[in-house]
């Protein structure tokens, strides 16, 4: 047997006396619990320092290493390929979860809620190490040693895809950790947990939203279509997790202030971790078919059993103590602050269980008709647009109405700069042409809702120079770093939504082939074929082909698309080569080769680049709202 | 009158003429790569494509085409389900979300009862946990003297009700 499937076994153990210990209310036996979880950690630990080293070493007896490894690999992708297979990205997922859980053990308060939660975060973990042990197990050794792997799959052999995963997978094992607190709340009726999860949300989340925007790049970068997001069953199974906790971190703010919303914040974050097993499932079930999933596997009986022990555990908890998480949900105005959470929740609510209904539609269809249908983009694209539309505008709403109650003088002195002011953007875009309703409502609520939180952070500023005397921006962005690190983020999804509007809707295509030394003109571009190249490598032929591009004749980039042939796998590529300038991309790519000519497909796509600046400045605005508190006050 | 309007007729047909394009974002590439077929780039996308174009020079419609595609790679090949038959469960579904939704919230926007809040809510939401246990204990130091303040002030009306029924 080998000595990392004995280590996965030992881990497995660990985490199941983990999982009684901390149920216990004994002291002796809780203790014992923290030295088994201890004891876990180490154990996959070490077996994912033995994957490491075989996967380093090419250890092709072990079926893993010679499916996801060749000898030609560089060390880099050699390393990525730990996560490039479904066994090796569930051990990945497991070490994750058992980091936060040491981190959990030595960070929070040593009490029963943290002593539940830890129980759940350990049960979680013991179902992924049954499924390693059962039937992913990655230390699988063949009854051969093959001469050489089949190599990683050239798709793969990209820097975004080499961190999109783990970046991922650090998202999903971190929303366990809110899950298993509400729970545990729950059971012990504390409702500190709300406390003791938000920087453990807050972060998953960072990880969760950055994975999803890496995962779009590498798409645009290296899939050759223009495009970053297809809507494919995978896509959709990480976006739906960061939509319910995006909810949840919006809904958490009732409880925290006046205790509202209780039971909802419970089901919103159940509904968060059963996303998270659904989106595990489904990449490696093979039940739908998707660009990024793992190969099918047998998995899918035991994931589905576990989402639903998980489902009737949590609800049979909530109805026991149902009594006890009863909130007052009363509101004192039907205009207030409170009313535009809410109406939030109920649109990222029903954003993501309609994409969720949307990934499935096809399963129900053929097992209730019989009959193959695929949804698509369209199905997406027309639902999420106007809901996507809907929240731009409540987020300006939201921060310029205050709490408890609006009146009409609210209302027209906070909202009439915004509103009228927004219509600006609106001419200017008019004037230059651009038609497209989507287009111009998009804007206007994009300013009205900026100019909004610009309004709102002013009056902040200058209420907090009257009474605390300070003139400092950054002592009152530190003080309220929870709401304007929420701003960052506000601005950020405005950055994400006029990226998304004009790159979509504006974008052109063009078709054209050129022999060397040639040149041709779209519009003020000149593309000009300067120079082509080949290189062989140890494991692929690369042909690369040189356009200079001009803009009004002058040189603002020179595009280098690739086309290359994988020796293991045997497989093509076609990856594009992107010229950016501030307000397009200038998307190249190689269509073919014959000669001493080359047919190029070459897509513009106006302000794409705000969508990659929008996800930067995500993790800067959730960087700024985890700031801690010593911080604060030495 | 005449005049005017076959210009325009020549201005609305091509613009109304179908074309690889249309059909090629509703439909998904067969090669199994599970794109649409607009944004592969396989040689079965260069296959296909030449398949809808000889359709379309047939003359036959985007129904046509459609209907043949799905006979020949099977009906999953169409992107976008018909908002017709079983199918309506898929396009009703958001809208019967988004009225169960706002219908919860209507109801629980007309409750009206005063509330506790704890301080300026922009405060309490930077608080920690032991701010909120601070803040709790407070509030519950606050409770007990009001209670203990009622009671007193019953005894003394109690007390106050004997006196003036003695004297009257």
């Amino acid at each position: 047997m080998d000595i990392g499937y004995i280590s996965l076994l030992l881990a497995l153990i660990c985490s199941m006396f983990s999982v009684v210990s901390f149920s216990s209310d004994r002291k002796n036996l809780v203790n014992f619990g923290r030295y088994a979880l201890i004891g876990t950690f180490s154990f996959v630990t070490i077996s994912s320092v033995i994957l490491l080293y075989y996967l380093v070493t090419r250890d092709f007896q072990v079926e893993y290493v010679a499916m996801h490894t060749d000898r030609n690999l560089p060390l880099f992708y050699t390393v990525s390929a730990f996560w490039a297979g479904s066994p090796g990205s569930l051990l990945l997922w497991s070490w994750f979860l058992s980091i936060f859980s040491v981190g959990v053990l030595f960070k929070e308060k040593k009490d029963t809620l943290t002593h539940y939660s830890l129980a759940i975060l350990m049960s979680v973990e013991s179902f992924f190490l049954f499924i390693l042990i059962g039937s992913l197990n990655p230390f699988k050794r063949l009854d051969f040693v093959p001469i050489d792997g089949q190599g990683l799959n050239p798709l793969l052999q990209n820097i975004g895809m080499a961190f999109h995963p783990p970046t991922l997978f650090i998202g999903y094992a971190g929303l366990a950790i809110p899950f298993a607190f509400a729970i545990s709340g729950v059971l012990t009726n504390n409702e500190g947990w709300i406390y003791r999860v938000r920087k453990w949300t807050l972060f998953s989340w960072l990880f969760l939203g950055l994975g999803i925007i890496l995962g779009g790049w590498w798409a645009y970068v290296i899939l050759g279509w223009g495009g970053y997001w297809a809507w494919d069953p995978v896509e959709n199974a990480s976006l739906l997790p960061w939509l319910t906790s995006t909810a949840f971190l919006h809904s958490v703010m009732i409880q925290e202030t006046k205790r509202g919303m209780k039971l909802w914040n419970i089901l919103l974050i159940l509904l968060t971790f059963e996303f998270v097993i659904f989106g595990t499932f489904l990449t490696r079930s093979g039940v739908l078919s998707s660009v990024h999933a793992f190969a099918g596997s047998n998995i899918g009986p035991y994931f589905m059993a576990y989402m639903l022990s998980m489902l009737i555990f949590s609800l049979g908890v909530i109805a026991m103590k149902y009594d006890q998480i009863r909130s007052k949900d009363i509101f004192e105005s039907a205009f207030s602050k409170e009313t535009t959470f809410l109406v939030n929740n109920l649109l990222f609510v029903v954003s993501a269980l309609t994409i969720f209904w949307g990934t499935i539609f096809p399963l129900i269809s053929e097992w209730i008709k019989g009959v193959q249908v695929s949804v698509g983009p369209e199905f997406y694209n027309q639902i999420q647009a106007p809901i996507g539309i809907l929240l731009l505008i409540l987020v300006g709403f939201c921060v310029l109405t205050p709490w408890r109650r609006f009146s009409l003088e609210n209302f027209k002195e906070m909202f009439r700069y915004p509103l009228l002011a927004s219509l600006i953007p609106v001419m200017l875009l008019l004037f230059m042409g651009y038609f497209e309703p989507y287009v111009i409502l998009a804007t206007y609520f994009v300013f009205f809702s900026a100019i909004a939180h610009f309004q709102e952070f002013y009056q902040d500023y200058r209420r907090f120079k009257k009474h605390d005397e300070s003139s400092s921006i950054f002592r009152l962005i530190v003080k309220r770093r929870r709401k304007y690190g929420g701003y960052l983020v506000h601005f950020s999804i405005f950055l994400i939504i006029t990226g998304i509007a004009f790159s979509t809707l504006y974008e052109e295509k063009h078709s054209f082939s050129l022999g060397m030394g040639e040149q041709t003109r779209i519009g003020k571009h000149t593309f000009v074929f300067v120079d082509n190249n080949f290189e062989h490598h140890a494991n692929k032929m690369v042909w690369t082909v040189e356009l200079e591009i001009r803009e009004n004749e002058k040189l603002i980039g020179k595009a280098k698309p690739t086309y290359s042939e994988f020796l293991t796998p045997k497989q093509y590529n076609f990856s594009p080569d992107i010229v950016s300038t501030l307000t397009k991309d200038i998307y190249v790519i190689l269509e073919g080769i014959s000669g001493e000519g080359a047919s190029f497909v070459v897509r513009f796509l106006p302000l794409i680049s705000l969508i990659w600046i929008g996800g930067v400045l995500m993790s800067l605005g959730i960087i700024v709202a985890l700031i801690p508190k010593r911080f604060v006050e030495s | 009158m005449l005049r005017n309007i076959i210009p325009i007729f020549f201005l609305i047909v091509p613009a109304l003429a179908l074309t690889v394009e249309d059909i090629s974002k509703d439909v998904y590439c067969p090669c199994g790569c599970n794109m649409l077929l607009a944004n592969c780039e396989c040689e079965t996308k260069a296959y296909l494509v030449g398949e809808i174009q000889d359709m379309i020079s047939k003359g036959m419609t985007r129904e046509e085409i459609i209907k043949t595609l799905q006979e020949t790679y099977g009906r999953q090949i169409l992107a976008t389900p018909p908002k017709k038959g079983f199918n309506l469960a898929l396009w009703t579904y958001p809208l019967i979300g988004l009225i169960v939704g706002a219908s919860i919230i209507y109801v629980l926007s007309k409750r009206r009862e005063s509330v506790t809040w704890y301080t300026d809510p922009d405060e309490v939401l930077e608080m920690s946990e032991e701010d909120f246990i601070k803040l709790e204990s407070e509030k519950l130091e606050k409770k007990s003297l009001h209670e203990k303040y009622e009671k007193l002030f019953e005894k003394e009306y109690e007390k106050f009700k004997v006196i003036r029924k003695k004297n009257n």
